[in-house]
């Protein structure tokens, strides 16, 4: 069971890019458009070129902390998940937000584990929390604004992937949309999947005429990884969806419940299928997930099940003491949160 | 003269082939030409058309032949497993 600490989300604040059709804009990233718009995605989000991941995690604190009533003053703590590239090395980007927002001398923290960070950052909301019993609000955001320059949107994973921004102000003594646990864990054997090739100290830049447009994109990586070994590529696959169960399972007997007791789930934005692969086994029918806000967003990185879950409860598709599960997957990394609304 | 008993396999596994995947990707127009992938297939669905050959003939597709061919090259790479495999030993369909 988790330690006892009463926390819960008091508001929520969203940025999103600029709407863009997916049927129209395919062929401008990928040769084999009609793949893409299979897929099912509507809408995605692209931010203005000079719109990065700190003015939309920016502006989607200041909307939070509006609809809450708290000020930057008022804050004893900043999280920020980004799950893509930062805007600069060699800075930490959880003060940039912090000095945008004009918080001072306030803890901050930053998460890069990519996807999935906007579900188990929340822990570490919560391991704060209950360690510094000073900590009375929090603000957590997950951002995803992806780099163009090095990542293809359309030809990564099998959604289109989005820029947006997702904050909630988390407060001590909260009893509504309260946090229950939080689990994850990871395996490590093919955390280089989707890794860009440049960027870092391996390879700090690309090769001359490289273009994201062009370059091998998820399906090339998987091929490498698996060409030759096809019992090696059905184990991995299925692994992905019986680890997110077993995640939902640890994350249920940590709060004390079981599946039966979990009303919704919210995974990343990906396919109705998809989604319901990760539902039907824990009895949730997909009128109780995201599978319908999906198509409207694309796959928005981190931020994917916050601004679920926010929309969810916008909508008044959610009631008091439903219980939430928020799951995802980084790149071979697992995680669950419990939230009971 | 008969024809040779590969054939008539490829045949039959061809046709439940492009049965199983407009099924699956809920797409009644779908030949043995088409690419999974291309029809909006993706790796759950793959694995659902894995359970279909495996629960039928007790072997499964191979997934990157699926994702990077035709349903008919996935269906015949399927049909030469189902001959080779020792719980088949007549290579009956």
């Amino acid at each position: 069971m988790s330690p006892t600490v009463n926390l819960g989300i008091s508001s929520f604040g969203f940025a999103f890019g600029e709407d863009r059709d997916v049927a129209t804009s395919a062929g401008d990233y990928v040769d084999n458009p009609e793949r893409v718009i299979n897929w099912g995605f509507r809408t995605f989000h692209r931010a203005p070129d000079d719109t990065h991941a700190t003015q939309l995690a920016t502006e989607a604190s200041r909307r939070a902390l509006e609809r809450s009533g708290t000020t930057a003053a008022e804050l004893d703590l900043v999280v920020l998940a980004s799950s893509d590239l930062p805007e600069y090395s060699y800075r930490d980007e959880a003060a940039a937000l912090a000095r945008c927002l004009g918080v001072e001398r306030t803890q901050t923290l930053f998460l890069q584990e990519g996807c999935g960070a906007g579900v188990h950052g929340l822990y570490y909301v919560a391991a704060s929390m209950t360690m510094q019993p000073e900590i009375n609000r929090v603000l957590f955001i997950a951002v995803n604004r992806v780099s163009e320059f090095h990542r293809n949107r359309m030809n990564v994973v099998n959604a289109v992937l989005s820029d947006a921004a997702a904050a909630v102000v988390i407060e001590r003594g909260r009893s509504s949309n309260r946090w229950l646990a939080t689990e994850q864990f990871t395996e490590p054997e093919n955390c280089d999947l989707l890794r860009v090739d440049f960027g870092g100290t391996v390879n700090p830049l690309p090769p001359q005429g490289w273009s994201s447009r062009t370059a091998p994109g998820g399906h090339e990586a998987i091929r490498a990884r698996f060409g030759d070994d096809p019992a090696t590529l059905q184990r991995f696959l299925r692994n992905r969806y019986r680890r997110l169960v077993e995640v939902i399972d640890h994350a249920c007997a940590r709060a004390g419940l079981g599946r039966e007791d979990l009303t919704h789930l919210i995974y990343l934005n990906d396919s109705a299928t998809s989604i319901n692969a990760v539902a039907e086994p824990l009895g949730i029918p997909l009128e109780h997930t995201n599978a319908e806000l999906a198509p409207d967003h694309g796959h928005m990185g981190a931020a994917d099940q916050l601004v679920s879950f926010g929309q969810l409860l916008e909508r008044g598709e959610l009631s008091s003491g439903d219980i939430v599960v928020l799951c995802g997957i980084s790149t071979e990394r697992w995680s669950a949160t419990l939230l009971r609304v | 003269m008969s024809e040779p008993r590969t054939s008539h396999h490829t045949e039959e596994i061809t046709r439940l082939t492009v049965e199983w995947a407009a099924e699956i990707l809920e797409e009644p127009e779908v030949t043995a030409r088409d690419n999974f992938l291309d029809l909006g297939g993706h790796s759950i669905l793959a694995l659902r058309l894995c359970r279909y050959a495996a629960e039928r003939f007790g072997v499964e597709y191979d997934i990157m032949t699926l994702f990077e061919n035709d349903l008919a090259t996935a269906a015949e790479d399927l049909a030469t497993k189902v001959s080779a495999a020792p719980s088949n030993p007549d290579g009956r369909v």
